[in-house]
């Protein structure tokens, strides 16, 4: 099974939804019921699968980058440049996924399941990592 | 704003008696009694520290609200009860006595006329929460001796309830209640209802928790709920502050004695306040998350409003659930803003888990008692702890310090995991 | 107030010998052969083939499961269809077993990594390894899971409330749903409770505590799950309803003596049992039929015997009594639930079924069940001297 076949795996039994609902492009909360008891689940499972360790908040910390706090946001809401930052660690998600105004806290209610997957392809081990999106391509087994 | 259920209802509201308070008793962080422990939230004192009762060096929060100097009050325990007794029914029962006494429900004192049929008790109990030499013993190795067993395993949550009933002398029914930090706000409102719809004349209710022990440290932190500002502990639970991240525990009991309001008048018992309204709604939105409107919340303070037969402005204090974590209260503080008004200015709010920690299930009950004794002294309690207030959270605070303030009335939220909600409100009342 | 207002709509159940009204009644009147305490455990029931959405049991004890798979079975067995009720008009009543070991089995690893070879358990160490479990394990712990998930599988959003109050919690349950009915704030109400009493752990404290003492003699502690549903008659009716029995009124009461003492003399199981007939305006001659409390305890169940001689002394000829545990062993926090579900079943039948008469010579009672005293006094006796009384009247078909 290749990552993506594995991660989608993992989100559809953390959340009991069938296999074919859990699509890349699925978002994790509002399409696929997840609420944040789910992500710790997620995020644990895909721990335990892939052997690694998952960060937690890299997604923000790396969109913050170089940009000083209020810089990135006033008031817990994303500024402009902090939401361009965003976008370009989130490739995967449509530009409406990045309403002006979003909340800090309201990052993980974007997030799709091509986002878990690209969280696991960045943090397998150097060698391990597939070029290409896992999304639509089935990709070689590795060991 | 969402119709009250009672308004949907077709019939004539039964008839109320009215619910008075006639004794309170509490060991606290702050103190070892009702009066001590006011004094204590008065003068803003937030008595956290490390967590002193097992190596919490490597725990990823390492901080609590500690009962401090505590000994078992065996005045009215019989023999061999001690044996059924958890660390947190432990206070309970220097709680309850605190109470009785003050009740004067105790031995000589206790007038004839009591009818013990009409005595019941209503606790909300907390979860078992042993050291890990206990499981050590149940676990390891996993098959022990029946013998063994029953050393281990004496203690059930409804035992304390049972003492508190022989203590008093009731023989009107016991019932123990638990729906996690909504259990004593739960335990008063049914006991509450007893005398309000006529089966009881007395009932002694309250609640008691510790969840301090190795177990539930680790659980809490997995779920991220707890303050990881572990070396200031003092300033860690900050209730509607911007920079909260989360609960502090906290332990306790507290015990309180409600009575007809005729029944205490003609024995010439002390009325420290009245029980003017009662609201429990589920929420039945997610198993942790709240509602992101308030839903849940919003219809338990509604509901004890129309109970009471108030109307928002006429609560000039709200003692909020306020744990200090993001999510509970900036929904907590929508939801009282839906009801009484965005940044209401008659109705000030504050959280007195800043100086007493999160007390789970004995929450209710304490937090109810504060909004007693605030009518009481007609005194705010301050809400400290706050070096940035969140103005997401739509309520006005009360002042950093403690103010007089001119009330009559007040209500105590409390908003459990797994989504029980309850609403209390107490009002003032002269004797 | 005699009130045939508030009916039963439905019942759900899971024990160790059955799953639902039907086959607990073909239990009741078949009896069925249990050769070890095994027999009465639940532990190899999978509930996730019970409970539609299984995303609830995802933070669930074996116990919370099996009283979702009960809360399931009463959805079909009520014909629950959300358009009658309003949420916040539904409420659910639940009793619940305390938390056991095995609840925490989240910090199993822990705790191994934790211990040296001397069997010492380092708080440090264990401190650093529980970082690594399940984040969900504290709440597989909670007390109130079944109210908590119920209420989301039922949209139940009204009044609410968990007994933690051992052999009482059940009826509890249902006198504080039914009040709430009364006075005009629920429509729809589920109660009930559920409890894993055969766990290891659990059964040594039932013991330690007086409760299973009875155990040696026949009587089991048992696994299981049981609910039910009141509603209004007129409702029920209306929406074209089963009713199962009509709820009539209830009592409760303690002798005050402390945990593990009780009175010998029978005086607050007594004063409980003439509350809930007066309550009703019912006349001992009127019941037909009592469910027995049958704590086990042997002293404490022969109390209960001779207070109900007291109760029944003017009655011209003794009503029926039958004992439910005898088959379905001493269900804790879930018991009493199936006695109210199923008492029309009895009125029918017209006779107590030989396998659940009970095991001592209560030949003050009679095995005949006549509809002429169509009332059935259900009752719950715990070894801390507390005591229930639901009394509920049979539907005849």
């Amino acid at each position: 099974m290749s990552t993506a076949e594995r991660v989608r795996a993992v989100i559809a039994d953390v959340l009991f939804v069938d296999l074919d609902k859990a699509v890349p492009s699925a978002v994790v909360m509002a399409d696929l019921g997840a609420e944040s008891i789910d992500f710790l689940d997620i995020m644990f499972r895909l721990e335990k699968e892939f052997n690694i360790k998952l960060p937690r908040g890299e997604t923000e910390q790396k969109a913050r980058g170089d940009l000083t706090e209020e810089e990135f946001s006033v008031g817990g809401r994303l500024t402009t440049e902090g939401l361009a930052n965003l976008r370009k660690m989130m490739p995967e998600l449509d530009a409406s996924a990045f309403k002006p105004g979003l909340h800090l806290r309201e990052i993980p209610s974007i997030f799709t399941v091509e986002t878990f997957i690209r969280m696991v392809e960045q943090n397998l081990p150097t060698g391990a990592q597939l070029a290409a999106p896992a999304s639509t391509e089935a990709s070689p087994a590795l060991t | 704003m969402k119709d009250s259920p009672y308004q949907k209802s077709k019939g004539k509201r039964p008839p109320k008696r009215r619910v008075v308070v006639t004794g309170i008793g509490a060991i606290t962080p702050l103190g070892h009694s009702m009066d001590i422990t006011w004094d204590g939230i008065v003068n803003g004192r937030t008595p956290a520290s490390p967590i002193q009762y097992f190596d919490a060096s490597e725990f990823p929060n390492r901080i609590a609200y500690q009962v401090t100097d505590f000994s078992l009050s065996r005045k009215l325990l019989k023999d061999g009860e001690d044996a059924y007794l958890c660390e947190c029914a432990e206070f309970a029962v220097n709680a309850a006595e605190e109470a009785l006494e003050q009740s004067g429900l105790l031995g000589s004192s206790r007038p004839e006329t009591t009818n013990p049929n009409r005595i019941q008790v209503c606790f909300g109990m907390g979860l078992p929460s042993p050291n890990i030499d206990w499981y050590e013993k149940v676990f390891f190795p996993k098959k022990l001796s029946l013998e063994e067993s029953l050393n281990n395993a004496r203690i059930l949550p409804d035992q304390i309830s049972s003492i508190i009933a022989r203590m008093v002398g009731a023989r009107g029914g016991i019932s123990t209640v638990h729906t996690a930090c909504a259990s004593s706000g739960q335990a008063l409102g049914e006991a509450y209802e007893s005398i309000a719809y006529g089966d009881a004349d007395l009932v002694v209710t309250g609640g008691a928790d510790s969840m301090i022990s190795p177990f539930y440290a680790a659980g809490f932190a997995l779920l991220g709920a707890l303050s990881k500002r572990n070396d200031d502990p003092k300033t860690a639970s900050r209730p509607f502050d911007r920079n909260r991240d989360g609960f502090v525990f906290g332990e306790g009991a507290c015990v309180l004695v409600f009575e007809e309001y005729d029944h205490a008048c003609k024995r010439g018992a002390l009325i420290l306040g009245e029980v003017c309204g009662y609201g429990i709604t589920e929420s039945a939105y997610r198993i942790t998350d709240l509602h992101p409107e308030g839903t849940g919340p919003i219809e338990a303070m509604q509901m004890a409003l129309d109970d009471a037969n108030l109307k928002p402005t006429d609560i000039g204090y709200i003692n909020a659930h306020g744990t200090s974590t993001q999510l509970n209260d900036r929904i907590e503080s929508l939801a009282i803003s839906k009801v009484f008004g965005p940044f209401s200015k008659d109705t000030l709010v504050s959280s007195t888990k800043s100086m007493t920690g999160h007390t789970i299930a004995a929450a209710g009950a304490l937090e109810f008692a504060f909004c007693l004794l605030a009518l009481r002294h007609q005194t705010l309690p301050p809400s400290v702890n706050i070096s940035s207030f969140d103005t997401d959270c739509l309520i006005t605070l009360t002042a950093p310090e403690a103010q007089p303030r001119n009330f009559r009335f007040a209500l105590s939220n409390s908003v459990g995991f797994g989504g029980s909600n309850t609403a209390l409100i107490a009002g003032r009342i002269g004797r | 107030m005699s009130s045939s207002d508030i009916v039963i709509t439905g019942i759900g159940a899971v024990t160790a010998g059955a799953v639902g009204r039907v086959a607990h009644w073909d239990l009741l009147q078949n009896g069925r052969v249990t050769t070890s305490e095994n027999d009465y455990s639940l532990k190899l029931f999978r509930p996730d083939s019970h409970v539609k959405d299984r995303r609830y049991l995802r933070s669930c004890s074996q116990a919370d499961g099996i009283g979702l798979a009960a809360l399931s079975g009463l959805m079909t067995d009520s014909n629950f269809d959300p358009k009658y009720y309003s949420p916040e008009r539904v409420g659910i009543y639940t009793g619940e077993s305390p938390p056991n070991p095995q609840d925490h089995s989240g910090h199993f690893e822990a705790l191994e990594a934790a211990r040296d070879e001397h069997g010492h358990i380092s708080e440090k160490v264990f401190g650093q390894a529980s970082r690594s479990a399940r984040p969900v394990t504290l709440l597989l712990g909670l007390s109130n899971n079944v109210l908590c998930y119920g209420s989301l599988m039922w949209d139940a959003r009204g009044p609410n409330s968990n007994y933690t109050s051992s052999v009482l919690s059940a009826h509890l349950a249902v006198i504080n749903a039914a009040k709430r009915m009364q006075r005009g704030a629920l429509d729809l109400a589920i109660a009930g409770g559920c409890s894993d009493s055969t766990e290891e752990f659990r059964k040594a404290t039932l013991i330690a505590t007086n409760i299973a003492a009875g155990y040696a003699k026949g009587t089991a502690v048992a696994d299981g799950a049981a609910f039910i549903t009141l509603e209004r008659r007129k409702a029920a009716l209306a929406r074209g309803s089963r009713i199962l029995a009509s709820y009539i009124s209830s009592a409760y009461s303690c002798d005050g003596l402390g945990p593990a003492r009780f009175d010998r003399d029978g005086n607050a199981l007594y004063d409980c049992i003439v509350r809930a007939l007066s309550a009703a305006a019912v006349n001992p001659a009127e019941i037909g039929l009592i469910f027995s409390g049958s704590s086990g305890l042997p002293d404490l169940d022969l109390m209960e015997t001779q207070v109900l001689g007291r109760v029944f002394a003017g009655a011209a000829t003794p009503p029926a009594l039958a004992d439910t545990s005898r088959v379905l062993g001493g269900l804790m926090e879930a018991g009493g639930m199936l006695d109210l579900g199923l008492v029309s079943e009895f009125f029918t039948c017209g006779v107590v079924p030989p396998a659940v008469r009970p095991h001592v010579n209560r030949g003050q009672f009679s095995n005949l069940i006549t509809p002429e005293r169509p009332f059935a006094l259900a009752l719950r006796c715990s070894t801390s001297g507390e005591y229930s009384c639901v009394i509920v009247k049979g539907e005849l078909n």
